[in-house]
């Protein structure tokens, strides 16, 4: 073909390359209309989507709630004066027992569907989508290949209207001396920009041909190192008393993990949920256990110690091996003031007994601990699309109370103490985090995500103190996308 | 609104391309309107790694494309013409314009009109067009041939006919 051919093909492409032509003012109507109806659909459905999700957090939470609180009233009926609420009722005793379970729990979730990785593995050229008409064509070739940069569609210009910086804000980057080239096949240039636009449209073909492969389950696990502690707020105590309980009470380091299943029905945006165990508790340092010398007990043959700790979160009462005793079994403690109990510790007696009564002994640590099994309802969205996924998340958790207990800590040995009463059994609490998420392999991701959660209810109100658990943890997580 | 803005700058230039690849203004009009839907549904995939512009254009060129695979992959257009060295005339004077131009290539049948567009003016290699289109590097190089011929027919009988009305 000479060059008369190109140069009459270069005679249309000057004339038609650039030309413009105003279309009609009803495309633009017909655009809006559509753009319009796909969004309300979209937002019902995507609300409609939260609104089951929390539907069934919130029935979960109050059947179960119902279901215990039954059982309370039914145990507290059995004791009279079951309304006195300073007074701890014996039956948080028996309430106490509803067995915590060990969960064994894995982790969980993130999400970017769809990672670069994957888009790059299954281009689905051009070429796949056509019915070919010769059987030449058969091959299956990727359209746009690394090794055929060369041609493609070149940059005409940059709409510095739309995106002065963004748009070739890259291209300065990686290669200052970059120009953008008009098109000219001749010149047969590639351009960074050209490379540019490959990648673009090499997405592009993804997205309209693998609409149907898009990746919108996951499920996984995860597990987190946390940080637990409380926020105290009282209806009447004053601050003072308020930082004294703070003085004597520290955060401590607990566990969580669990199962994720999430469902994203947009590339970026996705809804959690899973199954979750997590452990919180706090430090109580100003535990103090003394001879008991009161004669009241002196029919009592065993031996017996008095343990007083000071606590802002529910009644611990102890666990009291000898029926004649139960009546003074709990070790109660009252926010901001040191009570005292009786508590048998027949074993560790010895240990911790001094000859002399009625002197302070020993010093201990406490450690008060609570179980949950959680259901929470995230939402997920991504902020940073590429290889390392950045997204931003936030969402509640319905908090179902599995087991709790107080530990004391003699230098370090521990002895399963008590349990702690009076602390509610359903809870919500709210989360924020980031999430960071990385292809291991095609459809394996991995996790990380530092979350913040903040209880929306006290899990505790005894004598006016409204306490507010908080945890701070880093999940790491795997999870599969399909 | 921003979409609007969006498409006001961009709708003349993407109809500029739109009428190169239909076979009518409304076929045009029909492309230019899901281009930009498709546009709008994407728009959060640009990377603003390369010119916005060319990621539309691209947009457009493909949703052309798609109308031609839907609408025209069952044609079979003789294939094997025999190359004519035509002999083109490498000029013709301003005083067609390009409507006029547009209109001959709209003429082309859906094939020709394809391979023309994607060789002549875009500026794609016979092997991508193949691959783009699902035929063989041998015909896309017919194909083009053969549009050139018609185009240049079809400049020629404008000529006469303005030579006559002069």
């Amino acid at each position: 073909m000479g060059s008369a051919a190109e140069n009459f093909d270069a005679l249309f492409r000057e004339r038609l390359e650039n030309h413009e032509e105003p279309p009609k003012a009803e495309v633009w109507d017909n655009i809006a209309e559509k753009l319009g109806h796909t969004r309300k659909k979209r937002a019902l459905v995507f609300f409609m989507r939260i609104a089951a999700g929390m539907l069934l957090t919130l029935s979960l939470g109050i059947g179960y709630y119902y279901y215990t609180s039954q059982r309370t009233e039914t145990r507290s009926s059995l004791a009279a004066g079951q309304q006195e609420q300073e007074k701890p009722a014996i039956s948080d005793h028996e309430t106490m027992q509803v067995k915590e379970t060990n969960v064994i729990s894995q982790k969980q979730k993130t999400e970017s569907f769809v990672t670069d990785e994957k888009h790059t593995a299954s281009v689905i050229s051009v070429t796949d989508a056509v019915v070919p008409d010769e059987p030449a064509a058969v091959n299956v070739v990727p359209a746009i290949t690394n090794e055929q940069q060369s041609g493609l569609l070149a940059v005409t210009d940059i709409p510095e209207r739309m995106y002065p910086h963004s748009a070739i804000i890259e291209n300065e980057v990686s290669t200052p001396s970059v120009e953008v080239q008009p098109c000219d096949r001749n010149a047969g240039i590639v351009t960074e920009t050209d490379l540019i636009l490959q990648q673009n449209v090499e997405q592009l073909v993804l997205a309209e041909d693998g609409e149907s492969d898009k990746k919108s389950w996951m499920i996984g696990g995860q597990v987190a190192p946390l940080f637990s502690y409380r926020n105290l707020n009282s209806d009447y105590m004053d601050s003072r008393e308020i930082n004294a309980l703070d003085d004597v009470e520290k955060g401590v380091m607990a566990y969580a993990g669990g199962i994720a299943l999430a469902y994203a029905p947009t590339k970026r945006l996705s809804i959690q949920s899973g199954l979750y165990y997590s452990k919180y508790g706090q430090e109580k340092t100003d535990v103090k256990a003394i001879a008991s010398a009161s004669p009241t007990y002196e029919y009592i043959s065993e031996r017996k110690i008095q343990v007083a700790i000071t606590n802002s979160t529910g009644v611990i009462t102890s666990q009291t091996e000898g029926s004649e005793t139960t009546e003074y079994g709990n070790a109660l403690t009252q926010p901001g003031v040191q009570s005292w109990g009786v508590v048998y510790i027949e074993d560790k007696t010895d240990r911790i007994m001094a000859p002399d009564i009625d002197r302070e002994v020993q010093q201990f640590t406490a450690f008060q601990y609570f179980e949950y099994f959680e259901v929470p309802l995230m939402l997920k969205y991504k902020v940073i699309d590429r290889k390392l996924d950045f997204s931003l998340l936030g969402g509640i958790t319905t908090n179902f109370l599995a087991g709790n207990n107080v530990e004391l800590d003699d230098d370090g040995t521990r002895y399963d103490f008590s349990e702690t009463a009076e602390i509610a059994r359903v809870n919500y609490s709210g989360s924020v985090g980031l999430g960071l998420e990385y292809p291991v392999i095609t459809n394996l991701l991995f996790s990380l995500e530092p979350k913040f959660r903040y209880y929306l209810n006290p899990a505790a109100r005894y004598s006016g103190i409204n306490v507010f658990p908080y945890s701070v943890g880093i999940f790491a997580g795997i999870s599969f996308v399909f | 609104m921003a979409q609007k803005e969006l498409y006001d700058t961009f709708k003349s230039r993407m109809f500029g391309i739109c009428l190169r690849y239909a076979g009518n203004y409304d076929d045009a009009q029909d492309i230019l309107q899901d281009g930009f839907l498709k546009v709008f549904e994407k728009i959060d995939q640009f990377e603003f790694r390369g010119a916005f512009e060319g990621w539309i254009r691209k947009i457009m060129v493909n949703k052309a494309l798609e109308r031609f695979r839907t609408n025209y992959q069952v044609i079979n257009i003789n294939d094997n013409l025999k190359e004519v060295d035509n002999e083109y005339t490498g000029d013709f004077s301003s005083d067609i314009d390009a409507r006029e131009l547009i209109r001959f290539v709209q003429e082309l049948s859906p094939r020709y009109r394809t391979v023309f567009n994607l060789y002549a003016i875009e500026g794609y290699s016979h092997k991508e067009i193949g691959e783009m289109l699902g035929i063989t590097e041998g015909t896309s190089k017919s194909n083009l041939s053969r549009a050139r011929d018609i185009l240049q027919e079809k400049v020629n009988r404008f000529y006469l006919k303005s030579v006559k009305s002069i």
